[in-house]
C-alpha cells in the first residue's frame, strides 16, 4: 500500500479533530446569554483597571528563540542517522560524534556565556 | 491527487499572498507559518517525506517561534504604517525579487533534464528519514560536518548578539 | 479507495469521541484524586461519589456567556482555542491500541509527527495570549513558548536513543521491537527519566505549571477566556496530559503489547500502562512545588538536554558496534 494514505489518514483525522471543535465553539457562542457591557468586556487582566499596552520584553526570549532553531536543525540531521546507525556502523558514529560534539561545544560556550542566567 | 496539488498551489498563493498583504505582523507571521505548513505537505506528496517533516518543524516550528519573539521585542505588531522611513527600499527589493526570480528560472530550466533522469520515485525511496541517512552520513558526511561547524557560529553569533552580563541586555 | 477513507473517518470519529470521554473523567480523576492527596473528599455530590459531575460541568460551561474582550483581537481570538484543541487531539492519531489496523494513522514517521503537532501546538498558547489584548496572558503565552521550545528539544534528544535501537521512527516498529527484546524503559532508563521529565513541561504540569502561575499571572494565556473557548483550552491542556502518558507508554513500556504472555488484548493493555503515568503525573502533582521560571528554562538547557545529547552518544556507539538488532 501507498505510504502517503497512511498520511491522508492523518489529514482526516486533523480535520475531524477541527470540525468537532469549531462545532464546540459555536454551540457556545449559540447557546450563551448575550448580555454584554462596559465593565463585562474590560480586559480582567489583575483585577485593575487596565493601563497601556506590555511593552519591553527581555532580549533572553530573543536568544532563547534562536537557540532552538539551532539545536533543532540539529535534532533534525540526527533523525537519518539515528534509523540508520546500524547500517553505517563505526565510520557512521565517528561522523555522528564529531557533528554531536560540536553542537555541544556551543551548548557550553552559550551555557558559560550566562545566557540562561535570568536573574541578574 | 489533482485536487490537492491544486488546494495546495492554492493555498500557498494566498497565504504567501497574505503574509505580505496583512498590515498586522501577527497576522502576517501566523500566514507565513501555514505557508510553511502546507509546504512541508506538498514537499511529502513529492516524496520527499523527511524534508516535508523537517519543514513543518524547523520552519513552522522553530523559526517561526523566533519571528514572533522578535515581533514582540521590537514592538512591532502595533507599528503604525504607511510611514515609510526608506522609500527606496521598495524598488530595491522588487528589483532583487525579479532578478531572483529570473536566476532561479533559469537554474530550473537548465537543471531541467538531469534532474528528471535522477529523480526517478526507486531513488527517492519516499525520501524517508531511513532512505536519506546513507545519503547524509555516507556520501555527504563532510558537507554535514561543515553544517555542524555553521551552527556553532551561528551560536556564538547569537550569544554575541544578546551580549549577556551587560546591564539591560 | 473510497471505502478506506470511510472506514478511516470512523476510527477517527470514535478515537476523538473516547478521547473527549476520558478527558471528561480525567477532570473527576483529577479532582477526587488531589482531594485524597490533601485529605479532602472533592466533588461528591452529582450522581454516586460524584461521577455525574463532569456532565453537569458540560452543561453549565455550554450555557455560559460567550465574552469578546472589548481589546481583543476577534479573529485570533476565535482562532487560537481552535488551534489548541485540534492540535492537541492529534497526535494521538499515530499512537497505536492494537496490532495492525488499529491506528488512525500508521505513519512511517510517526516520532516526527508527534514532534510536529506539539510544536504547532505552542501556536494556540501565544495567540491566545496576544489576541486578548491584556498584558498578563502575553506575558503567559510568552513564556509558555520560551520555556516549551527547550524542553522540546530534550524530548527530541530523549527519543533518539529509542529510535536508534529500534531503527525505525515508526511506533507500530518501536512496538514490536520491544516486543521481541524487552522495554525501552530497562534498555533506557536515562532517556526515559529525561523524556519523562521533559513530558511534565510538555504536559505544563507540576512542577512546570509557570504558564498559569496564578499567583504571577493570573490564569496565565487563558485569563480573558471564558465559556466553550476556555473549555478548550482546558481540554486541551487535559488532552496533553492524556496523550503524553500514551506516548511514554508506546514508546518506553511497549505500548499495546502485553506483558509476561498474557491474552493480546487490543486497548486493554495500552490502557492499563497508560494509567500508571496518568496517577505518576497526577502523585507528582499533588505533592511538589512549581519552579521559578528562569530556574526551569535553564534546567532544560544546563542538564535535561547535555544528559540526553551524552546518553545519545552512548547508545549510538552501541549500536554502531552491532550491540542491538
Amino acid at each position: 500500500m501507498d505510504p502517503l494514505l497512511e498520511y491522508l489518514n492523518a489529514l482526516i483525522y486533523l480535520g475531524i479533530a477541527a470540525l468537532i471543535g469549531v462545532a464546540m465553539l459555536l454551540l457556545g457562542a449559540l447557546l450563551g446569554p448575550k448580555r454584554p457591557g462596559r465593565t463585562k468586556l474590560a480586559a480582567y487582566e489583575s483585577g485593575n483597571e487596565p493601563m497601556g499596552y506590555a511593552k519591553r520584553f527581555p532580549a533572553h526570549f530573543y536568544a532563547v528563540g534562536m537557540l532552538f532553531i539551532l539545536f533543532d536543525v540539529e535534532v533534525a540531521f540526527l533523525w537519518p542517522y539515528a534509523v540508520n546507525a546500524g547500517k553505517l556502523g563505526l565510520a557512521g558514529f565517528a561522523a555522528a560524534l564529531l557533528f554531536t560534539l560540536v553542537l555541544l561545544l556551543g551548548l557550553f560556550f552559550e551555557w558559560r556565556k550566562g545566557v540562561m542566567k535570568w536573574d541578574r | 491527487m489533482i485536487v490537492f496539488n491544486l488546494l495546495a498551489g492554492a493555498l500557498l498563493l494566498l497565504t504567501g499572498f497574505l503574509s505580505v498583504y496583512l498590515r498586522n505582523a501577527v497576522h502576517a507571521a501566523l500566514a507565513l507559518a501555514a505557508n510553511f505548513v502546507v509546504m512541508g505537505t506538498v514537499y511529502m506528496v513529492l516524496q520527499a517525506r523527511f524534508l516535508g517533516w523537517v519543514q513543518i518543524i524547523v520552519y513552522a516550528g522553530a523559526i517561526m517561534v523566533l519571528f514572533v519573539f522578535v515581533i514582540m521585542l521590537l514592538h512591532a505588531a502595533q507599528a503604525e504604517v504607511g510611514f515609510d522611513p526608506l522609500p527606496w527600499m521598495r524598488p530595491a527589493a522588487l528589483a532583487v525579487a525579479a532578478v531572483g526570480f529570473l536566476a532561479l528560472a533559469w537554474a530550473l530550466g537548465a537543471a531541467r533534464a538531469p534532474l528528471a533522469a535522477k529523480a526517478s520515485a526507486a531513488l527517492l525511496k519516499g525520501g524517508t528519514a531511513l532512505a536519506l541517512g546513507p545519503e547524509l552520513w555516507n556520501t555527504w558526511r563532510y558537507p554535514v560536518l561543515l553544517v555542524a561547524a555553521l551552527l556553532l557560529v551561528a551560536t556564538v553569533a547569537a550569544v554575541a548578539l544578546i551580549r549577556p552580563g551587560k546591564e539591560g541586555a | 479507495m473510497l471505502w478506506q477513507l470511510f472506514v478511516t473517518a470512523v476510527k477517527a470519529l470514535v478515537l476523538i469521541l473516547a478521547l473527549l470521554f476520558t478527558f471528561a473523567y480525567i477532570t473527576w480523576i483529577m479532582r477526587r484524586g488531589l482531594a485524597r492527596f490533601q485529605v479532602r473528599l472533592g466533588p461528591n455530590r452529582v450522581g454516586p461519589a460524584g461521577l455525574l459531575q463532569p456532565i453537569a460541568d458540560a452543561v453549565k460551561a455550554i450555557f455560559k456567556e460567550d465574552l469578546t474582550v472589548a481589546r481583543a483581537d476577534r479573529v485570533l481570538y476565535w482562532l487560537a482555542p481552535l488551534i489548541a484543541f485540534t492540535f492537541a487531539l492529534a497526535a494521538f492519531a499515530v499512537i497505536p491500541v492494537g496490532p495492525d489496523g488499529w491506528v488512525v494513522a500508521n505513519l512511517d514517521m510517526g516520532v516526527l509527527y508527534v514532534f510536529a503537532v506539539s510544536e504547532l501546538a505552542v501556536y494556540g498558547i501565544f495567540l491566545a495570549g496576544w489576541a486578548s489584548g491584556s498584558k498578563y496572558p502575553l506575558m503567559g503565552g510568552l513564556r509558555s513558548i520560551a520555556a516549551l521550545v527547550g524542553y522540546e528539544l530534550a524530548l527530541g534528544m530523549a527519543i533518539l536513543p529509542v529510535v536508534l535501537m529500534a531503527g525505525s521512527l515508526n511506533l507500530q516498529d518501536i512496538v514490536a521491537w520491544q516486543q521481541t527484546h524487552g522495554y525501552f524503559i530497562l534498555w533506557q532508563f536515562p532517556a526515559f527519566l529525561v523524556y519523562f521529565v521533559a513530558s511534565l513541561a510538555e504536559m505544563s504540569r507540576t512542577p512546570f505549571d509557570f504558564a498559569e502561575a496564578e499567583q504571577e499571572l493570573v490564569a496565565g494565556f487563558h485569563t480573558e477566556y471564558a465559556s466553550m473557548k476556555f473549555v478548550s483550552f482546558y481540554i486541551a491542556e487535559l488532552l496533553h496530559w492524556i496523550t503524553g502518558s500514551a506516548l511514554i507508554a508506546t514508546l518506553f513500556l511497549g505500548g499495546w503489547a502485553a506483558p509476561f504472555g498474557l491474552p493480546q488484548i487490543p486497548v486493554l493493555w495500552l490502557f492499563l500502562k497508560w494509567a500508571i503515568f496518568i496517577f505518576l503525573v497526577l502523585w507528582i502533582w499533588a505533592s511538589w512545588f512549581r519552579t521559578r521560571y528562569d530556574q526551569m528554562i535553564r534546567f532544560a538547557w544546563g542538564v535535561l538536554l547535555p544528559a540526553a545529547t551524552v546518553w545519545f552518544l552512548i547508545t549510538a556507539y552501541y549500536v554502531a558496534k552491532g550491540g542491538a538488532l
